[in-house]
This record gives structure tokens, C-alpha cells and sequence, in this order.
């Protein structure tokens, strides 16, 4: 005996994706926002090179730190999504927990090198520097309080793999947030 | 009796026959709470649309006084008849009003309100987030244009006003942002079943475009405003901000604000023509290559200095950018001569809104040729092209903007109002919209061919402060059409030209969710081959 009696109306089709395209724009705009921020830190530095960050040595342990920190995020945000998509919203619950305290400890070790540098914002590398990691990290932390609502959601029994996009859609977002950090780390850490 | 029990009709007589029917769902919301707490896209993409015209016509009358002003000069850095720091802070943020205030604006209203019925859509995507991007954008519109009237913003010499005027600069880029998102996102997403991005409408192409470009280019132009704002600058830090912006009002990021009027015209044309559009595939494509044409954010510099511009990319790309418009031209002139076209003042516009288009693409090639070929076999000017070309290049596209917007509202009228609008007012104002354009733009255009403060610059400004006068009585006349026209809302036909797309199937005014039963997309033309099916039936 079928299970789904045949008189029965089909289920409506879910929206097709339309968080997932919505937060690719977004993560689209942030990515132009912080590569220009970038180019043009790039830009000034070539023309400043030697006085570039003369008082304010930034040791490489700690962006390498942030790197992995964020590498690990990814891991766990598309953990995140792959478990909603498989109705497994314990996992799912897990992962977008784990993501959000390395998201939380990824914005807790920029604040650390910010304060240890001593970089005014006055001075003439000061105002590009602070540009470019701060948007990066206001861009991650926008992503992170997207991810926390979704997660809340999740709780609440929304998502799963019928409509899988509440985590998709911010699993987009942060992917793009750890890929800009490869060019800052390399652009501004790693080449200075 | 419980509570649940209907009454009989002998127990209610009165009840019965006063209201007849019960609600079923939720009260039906007032105006103004439709209008204040709604995210209808109908009611959003109108608001666009008015408070978009309405801050064009002030705009406009901006550059009018400042060209008036320049007119006055005995010379350049003389005084006119404005005060001097005035006309300096009109200089600086009258393009800036014009694109942010003005024309995308009005563009992003259109799309707001007709992308959805084009790809058979019941909502646009993201419907708060649309109705946000509206509000956000008009309280920081008016934001900006009292810190310019307040001796703030770009040019002015209080601290406070110029840093404001600076933070809604960035607001004004965030809000279009948003809203043109939403309306990319109901092209790519929110499509009738059977509609592939083929089929999709012109005009809905176009935003899709378009929508997805301003989305980078704001977000990289939010960069430098951003920068500016982190140094808590002094006015004159702002000032000296503003050609980090500049590259929006140069060639390419210019061409922008006018890939939606390529779409337009694409879908005006071939309705007008009674015959579906030719090689419908390749004036997509144009349209989507003077998108990747426009995109301008690699040319902006340090301080002004660009060390992109007059490249031989930035020279390929200013010549480029006029090949879609030619070959958009090209399919539309071949659907009108395979068709049996019927003249109409909107027919009017979506071609004189190509023209100024080509012109605008010309004298951008004239200049990028006269600029990088100083010293060369190229070498066609006595002087490099000055600023004054640049200038005139985005007052031809401001120019077609507004003869296209004009087209998409007299042709979409009946879908936007419920009426079709006076005809011969129609023409009248395509009259005046064109000879405003060409005065607006052509004159700055020959002037840059002039050495900078030459003797012709006064004639020519005061030529320019006409055409911005001229643009601005024709927007005051098309608002003042529409009104006339809304009165007799509901009155006339609801589709007069007999189109060809699925906005043409619904009603004025459409129904809750848009469509009655969910439309499909076979064609790209569905209501032609509907059309075009039921005569071979009838025979």
C-alpha cells in the first residue's frame, strides 16, 4: 500500500534557493569592499615601502594563528551545512556552535594584534591598515551574527533538507570571509 | 448558544443583510499603513519611482543654477551670481545627487515594480529588505541634499555637515545596494516555472545586469567613503575625498546608470513593432557585454591619480563600450523594419534614448582616442580632452536615463497607474526631454574639446543650464501626466499595445500575489504566440 494516498495534493516546492543567491550578492559586495580596501592599501604601501610599518613590526605568529583559526571555521560551517541537508540538526546544532566560537576567537585575536601593535590611526599606514582588517572583520562579525539567528532558528525546528539554505546561506558568507583573508594575510602580514 | 454557533437568519435579520459576507483573513491594511508598514513591491517600486523623479527634478534645477552661474563668470574662477562657496558645493555633489538621488533610483522603482509581473513572479525577492532599502535610501537622500544646502558635504567648510554628508553618501550606496539585490535576486530565483534566463523580458535582463554590477561598484565606492570617514575628516579632507569618487562620473563606471535602458528599449520596440524582437539571444548578450563594459572600479586611483586610466585597457574599454549599444541598435532597428510599427511618443523615447546613448559612447571614444594618443599617429585634438568632456559624457547618460525612464513610464503606464497617459502631452515631453538632453549634455561634450577656459565655455554653460532646465520641466511634466492619469485609475484598457510579455496578462490593479494562477514561461514572447495561436484557431 502506497504510503501518500494518490488523491493527495502534491507539497508546494520550496523556494529555490533564494537565501543562498541573496547572501552571494551580499558576500559579493563585501568581497569588493574589502579587495579594494586591499588594492589600495597595496597601492599606497608600494609608494611608502621603506617607512611602511616601520615602528610597528607585526610578528607573523599571530595572522598565522587567525589563518588556521579561520580554516578550521570553514571546516565546521560547511560541517553545519551538510548536517541540516541531512536532517541531523544535532550536528547541525554543533557545528554552527563550534563555528561561531572560532568566528568569536578569530575577532578576539585581531582585536589582541590591534592592541599590541600600537598602531595609531594617525600615522600615515595607520588609517590604510585599519581599514583593511577592520572591514574584514566587520564583514565576519555581520556574518557571524547571521550565522547565530539561523542557528536560532534551526532550534527552533526551521531548515532542514527539504529547504536546507538557513545554513547554505550563511555557509557562503563566511567561506568568502575566510577566502579574503588569504590575500590580507599575504598582502599585509606575510609580504610586509 | 456557545460562542461557535452561527446565529439563524430570523435571529439576525439585519446582521445578514448589512454584511453579507464575513472576513476571512486579516482586515485589509489602510493606505497609509500600505504605504508606511507595507512590503508590497507594487506599492515600494511606486514610492521609488515618485520620490526618485521628484529629488530628479531638484537635481536638475541644481545644475541649471550652477550653469546659470558659470554663464555669469567673466571667467573661470571669477564669481557669478551664486555665492561662491555655494556653487563649489553644487559642483561637487550635483553629479552625485543626480546618480544616487536621482537615476538609479527612479530605475530601481521600475524594477522594483515590473520585474516581478515580468517573470511571473507573486512577490520580489526579499520584500522587507526591499521596503528598507526604500526607506533607508530616502531618509538619507534628504540627509544629503540639506548637509549640501547646509554648508556640508563634498566642498563645504563645516566640520560636522561635511562628515554627514560623507556618512550619507555611503548610506545612499548601501540602500541601492540592497534594493538592487532584491530585484536581481527575483530575475534569478523567482522565475515562472518554464521561464529559463532566455526568456527572461528585456528589461528584467537588464536590471538583472545592472543590479548585480551597482552591487560591486557601490560596494567598492562604500570603500573610499569609508576611508574618508575613518580619519575623522576635516571639511576639506572630504573635499579633497571626493576624486576618490570621481571615477563613477568617468568613463567606464558612467555607463552604469544606462544598461537598464537598454532593456527598455528592448522590450518597447518589438511591441511597438507588433513583431517579437530579432535575435532576441544576441541583444541579451549586448546587453550583458555594456554591463562587463561599465564596470569601472579598477579605474579609480590615490588621490585622484589613476594610474589605470589612459591605459590601453581603459582606451579598449571606452571603445568597446559603444559596440553593444550599436548592436542593441542594430536588432531594434531590424525588428522595427520586420514589423509594422505604430509611432508612439514611448516608441519616441526608447529610440532617442539610444541615440543619446551612441553620442554619449562617442564622445567617450573621441576622448579616450584624443587622451591616449597625445604624441602618437592618434593624435586628433590640439589639446587633450578636459574635464568638461567627462562632464558632458555622464550628462548624455543622465540625459538618456531620463528619455528612457520617460518611455518605460508612458509605455508601462497602464500596468503603473491604471490608465494610459495623454498621448500628445506624451510627445510634447519626449520634445522637450530630447532637445533638454542634447542641450544637457552635447554642449559640456564639445566644450571638453575646447581648451579649458576657452572663450566659448560661457555660451556653452549657459546652453547646458537650459537643457538641465528643459529635463527638469519635462520630469515636472511627466509627474504631473501620471497624476492626471491615475485619477482615471482602473478606466482604460490593460493592455492597450497588446504585449507581448507577462506583465501584459494582469489586471490594474493586480490582484494579491500578482497572478491569478501561476504563469509559465514557454516563450519569451508568451502573450504574442497566445495571440498568434488563437488567430490560427480562429481560421
Amino acid at each position: 500500500m502506497p504510503l501518500v494516498p494518490p488523491d493527495t495534493t502534491p507539497a508546494v516546492r520550496p523556494r529555490r534557493r533564494q537565501a543562498v543567491f541573496g547572501a552571494s550578492y551580499a558576500a559579493a559586495g563585501a568581497a569588493m569592499l574589502v579587495l579594494t580596501l586591499l588594492a589600495l592599501y597595496l597601492e599606497v604601501r608600494s609608494g611608502d615601502r621603506s617607512a611602511w610599518l616601520a615602528q610597528n613590526q607585526i610578528s607573523l605568529a599571530q595572522p598565522n594563528v587567525q589563518l588556521f583559526t579561520l580554516v578550521m571555521s570553514a571546516v565546521t560551517m560547511q560541517w553545519a551545512a551538510w548536517a541540516i541537508a541531512r536532517d541531523e540538526r544535532g550536528q547541525a546544532l554543533w557545528a554552527s556552535g563550534i563555528t561561531l566560537l572560532l568566528g568569536l576567537a578569530f575577532i578576539n585575536q585581531t582585536w589582541f594584534l590591534w592592541t599590541n601593535l600600537g598602531l595609531p590611526l594617525t600615522n600615515a599606514a595607520g588609517k590604510w591598515f585599519y581599514a583593511v582588517t577592520g572591514a574584514h572583520v566587520a564583514v565576519a562579525a555581520i556574518a557571524l551574527l547571521y550565522l547565530l539567528l539561523m542557528a536560532f532558528r534551526v532550534l527552533g525546528g526551521s531548515f532542514g533538507s527539504r529547504l536546507p539554505e538557513g545554513l547554505s546561506a550563511p555557509a557562503v558568507l563566511w567561506h568568502v570571509v575566510v577566502l579574503l583573508y588569504v590575500p590580507i594575510w599575504i598582502g599585509v602580514y606575510v609580504a610586509k | 448558544m456557545t460562542v461557535t454557533d452561527a446565529p439563524t437568519a430570523a435571529e439576525a435579520p439585519e446582521a445578514s443583510a448589512a454584511a453579507p459576507a464575513e472576513p476571512t483573513g486579516p482586515p485589509a491594511p489602510t493606505v497609509v499603513e500600505a504605504v508606511l508598514g507595507g512590503s508590497d513591491h507594487k506599492v515600494v517600486g511606486r514610492m521609488w519611482i515618485a520620490s526618485g523623479l521628484v529629488f530628479l527634478v531638484v537635481d536638475l534645477i541644481f545644475s541649471a543654477l550652477l550653469n546659470s552661474d558659470i554663464a555669469a563668470r567673466t571667467s573661470l574662477d571669477a564669481v557669478g551670481w551664486l555665492q561662491p562657496d555655494l556653487a563649489t558645493r553644487f559642483a561637487y555633489n550635483t553629479p552625485l545627487m543626480l546618480l544616487l538621488c536621482g537615476l538609479i533610483p527612479v530605475l530601481i522603482g521600475l524594477g522594483t515594480y515590473l520585474v516581478p509581473l515580468q517573470v511571473g513572479s507573486p512577490v520580489v525577492a526579499f520584500p522587507r529588505a526591499a521596503a528598507a532599502a526604500f526607506w533607508g535610501w530616502l531618509l538619507t537622500s534628504i540627509i544629503f541634499i540639506i548637509t549640501v544646502v547646509a554648508n556640508g558635504s563634498y566642498g563645504g567648510t563645516n566640520a560636522n555637515a561635511a562628515r554627514l554628508g560623507n556618512v550619507a553618501v555611503g548610506a545612499l550606496l548601501v540602500a541601492l545596494a540592497v534594493a538592487a539585490t532584491c530585484v536581481a535576486v527575483t530575475v534569478l530565483n523567482l522565475r515562472a516555472e518554464g521561464m529559463t534566463l532566455r526568456r527572461v523580458p528585456m528589461f528584467a535582463w537588464s536590471m538583472c545586469v545592472a543590479g548585480s554590477l551597482w552591487v560591486l561598484t557601490f560596494a567598492s565606492a562604500l570603500a573610499r567613503v569609508v576611508l574618508i570617514h575613518i580619519q575623522r575628516p576635516t571639511p576639506d579632507i572630504v573635499t579633497a575625498g571626493w576624486a576618490d569618487i570621481g571615477w563613477l562620473f568617468h568613463q567606464p563606471a558612467l555607463y552604469l546608470a544606462a544598461i537598464p535602458v537598454l532593456g527598455i528599449a528592448a522590450d518597447i520596440v518589438p511591441v511597438m513593432a507588433r513583431t517579437p524582437q530579432r535575435a532576441p539571444g544576441a541583444v541579451q548578450a549586448a546587453i550583458g557585454a555594456f554591463g562587463f563594459l561599465s564596470f569601472g572600479a579598477w579605474t579609480q586611483g590615490i588621490d585622484g591619480k589613476s594610474t589605470a586610466v589612459n591605459t590601453i585597457v581603459w582606451v579598449a574599454f571606452a571603445l568597446a563600450a559603444i559596440l553593444p549599444v550599436l548592436g542593441v541598435v542594430g536588432g531594434l532597428a531590424d525588428t522595427i523594419r520586420h514589423g509594422r510599427p505604430q509611432v508612439t511618443a514611448a516608441l519616441g523615447c526608447a529610440l532617442v534614448s539610444q541615440f543619446l546613448l551612441l553620442l554619449a559612447g562617442l564622445s567617450g571614444a573621441v576622448a579616450a582616442i584624443a587622451t591616449a594618443g597625445k604624441g602618437n599617429w592618434f593624435e586628433i585634438l590640439d589639446v587633450p580632452p578636459s574635464v568638461g568632456m567627462s562632464i558632458g559624457q555622464f550628462q548624455l547618460v543622465a540625459g538618456a536615463v531620463v528619455v528612457g525612464a520617460l518611455g518605460a513610464l508612458l509605455f508601462w503606464g497602464p500596468k503603473l497607474w491604471g490608465n494610459l497617459a495623454n498621448e500628445t502631452i506624451g510627445r510634447a515631453l519626449l520634445l522637450t526631454a530630447n532637445l533638454g538632453a542634447l542641450l544637457y549634455g552635447a554642449s559640456h561634450a564639445v566644450l571638453g574639446l575646447t581648451a579649458p577656459g576657452g572663450d566659448g565655455y560661457r555660451a556653452f554653460a549657459a546652453i547646458a543650464a537650459a537643457g538641465a532646465a528643459l529635463l527638469a520641466l519635462t520630469v515636472l511634466g511627466l509627474l504631473s501626466l501620471a497624476a492626471a492619469a491615475a485619477r482615471f485609475s482602473g478606466s482604460g484598457p490593460a493592455d492597450p499595445w497588446g504585449g507581448f510579455t507577462l506583465e501584459w496578462s494582469v489586471p490594474f490593479p493586480p490582484p494579491a500575489g500578482n497572478f491569478e494562477t501561476s504563469p509559465t514561461g514557454s516563450s519569451a514572447t508568451p502573450l504574442y504566440q497566445d495571440a498568434d495561436e488563437s488567430a490560427k484557431g480562429g481560421d
